[in-house]
């Protein structure tokens, strides 16, 4: 618990940095008070700009993808028009694949399995996932650092290395195109210091204009099952579920039911989020089936089920399996223990 | 639910974090600040003792067990802290703590003794004058609706009873009168 | 969110109603928005006026000489018992009342975790080769598995593509 204290004081160095960029008085102040990690603040920096540069800039190229020792590409195309994301990503290779996403809607086509996933997004009303408060939050469980310059696919980019404070969560480094600040490469390393994700464009062009025809699903769903995905909302005080090993940082991002056609059947889910890595926590209750609970790794996600009564819960997160084991070891269903 | 906001926010200023209580002084400084300088007609004194009692709540805050709201709670202790700042300056030191009947019986003495400084006049006079001047320019509802919100503190279903509209139109109609205001503020305040 | 709305929010902050968590959000937002922190003075200062006909002179000097004293004292860590209890370690703070919100979860510190598998625990971990994990993954894991691609992007992680993991998701095998 010491060690909250010394962060906090780091927070109000953030703070201090973050305010520095918003007020040009400060920004002077800081120029010439702040003899203490200034390539910190930079950093944070870079991370602001490569955000918005994400979101709000016309692009297309190829990246490359690798997990579990396989490779594959795909083409992304991004568009910000009238205060409106739209992206679309195809694979290159079979088995073809293809998500769409409309500001708050997100299509996912898997014509190998006549599957379609659509899911809303329900409208982002909570501010405080913004920057920079999120970043305020991420360095009290992670290190930024400026690292060298490096070329990816011929242009000339700045590594940021995310180090974690303790090892629950995973380090990422992440190469910012010096030109227009989009992520150029990405790589989320795992406990042996290996790369268990790696992201990379392998060609990269930004546009003025990206026409709408690029933007649609090529994908033709006729014959396809759809299978809509609802989600609802429920009011924290519902939950019914105490979480009681969550480590630091970890803040709870959403609370919802997920209904699934065409059983119907609801599962619970509890998205639990330090701002970089984030863990899904679902609960399931059994309908008499016999359900294996399991450790499993797939690609940079770690999960971890277990039995609680009637309940089948499932943790998994693009974090290290000691994390989801804790969390899932921490989940008690409260109606148990109020007892006082 | 404003207090279910401030039982959060005391909770997580429990819990180390430091910035929330910045939430909680901003949200409370007009009220603390207004409510000393009905003890300390000096402006800039009791601003400072407005400070000072929001840092003697801060150090006391891992004591306060939420039996009484925090406003509550904090206004005991800038009552206190205005009466001790008084004290002090009168050269008759007290540290005793005064409970909230007291504190409030020499709330009502002091406040006979209240006087307005020409500074605060100044600047309330013109504010008070600018606003007026954009609220007699509103359109009838616009000017109907603020004033039930800030002059007869009606909620905004009471308005949208008393206007006998939705809820929505409240909001909206106290939403564009501010807005109104605001735009000859910003001319005053540059 | 257009500025338009966010100063309507402020507006409803101010006359206490927006909800629990919308408030929490903006006020958080309120310290890191210089404009909105702006505005926010000016409708708090055209309020203070027409309830009691004088305001003091607040700013934001005010909050920052606080912050700077407060800065100097040792942060409080202080858990105050909670009308809904449950164990000591077991603070599960919900803060409101819908999706999207941020709650802050302060579990037992699990610094020191080791795991010791419970009684309700199935199957111990279980690292295997990951063609065979594929192979391995039912219908429902593969759902949670979209999901969780799907909505981890609300926590916003920075660079991340969030949508990359979806498109090479592979649910045939």
């Amino acid at each position: 618990m010491v060690s909250l204290f010394a962060l906090s004081v780091d927070m109000l160095r953030i703070r201090r940095v973050l305010a520095w960029q918003i007020c040009l008085m400060m920004f002077a102040a800081e120029a010439l008070g702040g003899t203490g990690e200034p390539r910190h603040g930079d950093a944070v920096r870079w991370l602001m700009d490569m955000r918005q540069a994400v979101t709000q800039l016309n692009y297309r190229g190829v990246v490359a993808y690798l997990k579990d020792k396989h490779v594959e590409s795909f083409q992304l195309v991004h568009a910000f028009t009238g205060g409106t994301e739209h992206e679309r990503l195809v694979s290159m290779n079979t088995p073809l694949r293809e998500v769409v996403r409309n500001a708050e809607k997100v299509s996912c086509y898997f014509p190998d399995t006549k599957t379609v996933f659509v899911e809303n997004k329900p409208p982002r009303r909570s501010v405080l996932l913004e920057l920079p408060e999120d970043l305020k939050q991420l360095s009290r469980h992670y290190d930024f650092k400026l690292e060298a310059q490096e070329y990816v696919a011929q242009r000339l980019s700045q590594v940021i290395s995310i180090e974690p404070r303790d090892d629950f969560r995973y380090a990422r480094r992440i190469w910012v195109d010096l030109e227009s600040k989009l992520p150029l490469k990405f790589e989320l390393i795992g406990e042996n210091g290996q790369a268990v994700e790696q992201m990379m464009f392998t060609s990269l062009s930004i546009e003025e204009i990206i026409p709408d025809s690029e933007l649609n699903a090529s994908t033709k769903v006729d014959a396809f099952t759809w299978q809509v995905n609802r989600r609802e909302a429920m009011p924290l005080r519902s939950l019914k579920w105490a979480l009681r090993s969550v480590p630091d940082g970890f803040q709870m991002i959403s609370y919802t039911r997920l209904i699934r056609t065409p059983t119907e059947h609801p599962v619970e889910h509890i998205l639990l989020s330090d701002g970089f890595s984030s863990v899904s926590i679902y609960i399931d209750e059994l309908g008499g089936d016999i359900v294996k609970g399991h450790q499993k790794k797939v690609g940079a996600i770690n999960a971890h089920s277990r039995k609680i009564d009637r309940y089948l819960v499932t943790v998994m997160g693009e974090v290290p399996a000691k994390t989801v084991q804790a969390i899932a070891g921490g989940v008690h269903l409260q109606v148990n223990d109020a007892h006082d | 639910m404003g207090e279910q906001l401030d039982e959060e926010l005391v909770r997580r200023v429990q819990r180390g974090d430091k910035t929330a209580f910045d939430i909680l002084v901003r949200k409370y400084q007009y009220k603390i600040a207004q409510l000393i300088n009905r003890y300390i007609k000096d402006p800039h004194e009791a601003l400072d003792v407005a400070q000072e009692s929001f840092i003697k709540a801060y150090r006391a805050l891992p004591s306060f067990r939420g039996e009484s709201a925090f406003y509550t709670w904090l206004y005991r202790i800038a009552i206190n802290t205005a009466k001790n700042h008084i004290a002090m300056r009168a050269r008759r030191p007290s540290e005793d703590e005064i409970e909230i009947e007291e504190a409030e019986q020499f709330e009502s003495a002091v406040r006979l003794k209240d006087q307005e400084t020409p500074e605060g006049v100044v600047l309330s006079e013109e504010l008070a004058r600018v606003i007026q001047f954009a609220l007699d320019e509103l359109p009838e509802e616009l000017r109907t609706a603020i004033s039930l919100r800030e002059f007869d503190g009606l909620s905004y279903d009471e308005i949208a009873q008393v206007m006998n509209c939705p809820v929505g139109t409240v909001r909206s109609r106290i939403f564009r009168a501010r807005e109104a205001i605001d735009k000859k503020l910003k001319v005053l305040l540059g | 969110m257009s500025d338009d709305d966010l100063r309507q929010k402020l507006s409803l902050l101010l006359d206490g109603e927006l909800s629990e968590s919308d408030s929490l959000a903006l006020m958080a937002r309120i310290e890191s928005d210089a404009t909105l922190r702006r505005q926010w003075h000016r409708y708090r200062l055209v309020s203070e006026v027409m309830r009691s006909g004088k305001v003091l002179p607040v700013d934001d000097r005010f909050v920052d000489q606080v912050r700077a004293t407060i800065a100097n004292e040792p942060a409080i860590l202080a858990p105050r018992p909670e009308k809904h209890r449950y164990r000591e370690k077991a603070v599960t703070a919900a803060l409101a009342a819908s999706l999207a919100v941020v709650a802050v979860l302060v579990g037992k510190s699990v610094k020191d975790y080791s795991p010791v598998p419970g009684p309700e625990v199935l199957a111990q971990t279980e690292l295997v080769d990951p063609d065979e994990v594929r192979s391995a993954l039912d219908p429902q894991f593969q759902d949670y598995l979209v999901t969780h691609y799907e909505t981890a992007y609300l926590a916003g992680a920075p660079g991340l593509l969030p949508y990359a993991r979806l498109v090479t998701y592979d649910s045939s095998r």
